[in-house]
């Protein structure tokens, strides 16, 4: 009995750290959060200084450092913070399963006809290591980006230039786990 | 290592000026200068602003001796010497070697891009030729030189164009991924002292003293466009040889009469 009040509040605060444990772990789990992915804009990159310089519609490219800029919003489709404390397990609603660069007009000298697949052509940047990543990779990078609410601006390059100067204009295509599809058209422009 | 001794040095000093009433076997020399490494630690340009010691730089000196008898004298001896400024010196290397490109850098093993001060310790052991007010003191160090060595990120994005490189150096054994190299040093010296009074002494010291070069670097090269990778292993193995001269005071301590 000597003992009683120390063994009480004991019993107390192990039951209160058991269950409170227990809460937290099951309402972040019931709580993830899905993400909504708004693409929001596409532009031509001047990529000939440091850093890649977006440009306005009827401005002049290099064809060694062109680029395309999408830009996306993700932003939280459920509310979070339902008990006091937030969940930070995101997931995109209906994820991107591929992305795919396409030319609408002829490219490369007649490499490439208008309609062609030239994701080879280009490379995916890794904003936060500035590494390059090959088109089937980005998708490694570039989900776990686009699930994080904010907005997110992700570069691709053109890293086997044409020989010749030309008009281009390129489409992107992100097919979506619902079997939708996102295209997004680059405005024209002359590849010096 | 450096904290180590230093550590060490205050704890042998503190008991001293307890004792200041009573007469004290024991003598404190603070001396300034520069040292100069003969042969540059790294002769490699890649890894060269990678350490921590720099070929010619200002040092300090602090020296708790021992009279083991009327010439023979034992010291403790803790040297600091200016570090090198690392991203200013890798940023000046790679705008002279990769000058197509913009790089962009991140180092590991250091905290805001800066070494720490290098250090040596050593134990002398010094014998005195006392000549009226002067006294030629040639002394034997034996001792440890320690440094920060840093790894490095760097991105070369290439200039008006999409090209891109990226290039990794790091830090091989001994003590990968430690950033803190430790090496046995030795060395010769000689001191010229001019008694002012019974406790205090000018005195200019020269010091030669070497250490081995036991850094080995990794070096890779990653075109980022055609996937093209070079890899080797840097090592340049030869014995640093530093010169320093210094001047300063040296003060008995204790009592004098």
């Amino acid at each position: 009995m000597k003992n009683f009040p120390m063994t009480g509040l004991a019993c107390l605060f192990l039951f209160f750290t058991l269950t409170g444990l227990t809460c937290e772990r099951e309402e972040c789990g019931l709580a993830r959060t899905a993400v909504e992915w708004i693409p929001t804009s596409l532009k031509n990159l001047d990529n000939r200084g440091p850093v890649p310089v977006e440009l306005s519609p009827g401005q002049l490219a290099h064809r060694a450092a062109y680029g395309i800029r999408f830009t996306t919003q993700s932003i939280l489709s459920e509310p979070t913070d339902t008990i006091g404390f937030t969940c930070f397990d995101y997931y995109l609603e209906a994820g991107v399963t591929k992305v795919e660069i396409f030319t609408l007009l002829d490219f490369g000298a007649g490499a490439f006809n208008a309609g062609a697949n030239v994701s080879k052509l280009f490379k995916c940047v890794n904003a936060s290591t500035s590494e390059y990543v090959a088109m089937d990779d980005a998708l490694g990078y570039l989900y776990p980006l686009w699930s994080t609410p904010g907005t997110h601006s992700s570069d691709f390059l053109l890293v086997a230039p044409p020989s010749t100067t030309s008009w281009s204009r390129f489409k992107l295509v992100f097919h979506r786990q619902d079997s939708s599809q996102f295209v997004a058209v680059t405005d024209s422009i002359f590849l010096l | 290592m450096h904290r180590i001794l230093l550590l060490v040095f205050c704890l042998a000093c503190c008991p001293l000026f307890v004792q200041a009433q009573r007469k004290s076997p024991f003598s404190l020399r603070l001396y300034g200068g520069g040292i100069h490494a003969l042969q540059a630690l790294r002769t490699d340009p890649y890894v060269s602003p990678l350490v921590g010691i720099r070929q010619t730089s200002a040092v300090l000196n602090m020296e708790l001796q021992l009279n083991l008898s009327p010439k023979w004298r034992f010291g403790i001896l803790v040297r600091m010497l200016q570090p090198p400024h690392l991203r200013h010196n890798m940023e000046a290397f790679l705008k002279e070697t990769f000058y197509q490109h913009y790089p962009t850098i991140r180092f590991g093993g250091v905290s805001n891009d800066k070494f720490m001060a290098a250090t040596q310790g050593y134990l002398a052991l010094s014998y005195g030729i006392i000549k009226n007010k002067w006294v030629y003191r040639p002394r034997f160090l034996l001792g440890i030189s320690s440094f920060s060595t840093a790894d490095a990120r760097i991105v070369l994005k290439g200039v008006g164009n999409n090209g891109q490189l990226l290039l990794f150096l790091n830090k091989l054994e001994p003590g990968y991924q430690n950033h803190y190299h430790e090496t046995v040093s030795k060395g010769l010296g000689v001191s010229v002292e001019r008694i002012l009074n019974r406790r205090w002494q000018i005195f200019t010291q020269l010091d030669w003293t070497m250490f081995p070069n036991l850094l080995r670097y990794s070096y890779r090269l990653e075109d980022q466009v055609s996937g093209q990778v070079t890899s080797k292993e840097l090592e340049d193995r030869h014995m640093v040889h530093q010169v320093m001269l210094g001047v300063g005071i040296a003060m008995r301590l204790g009592a004098v009469n």
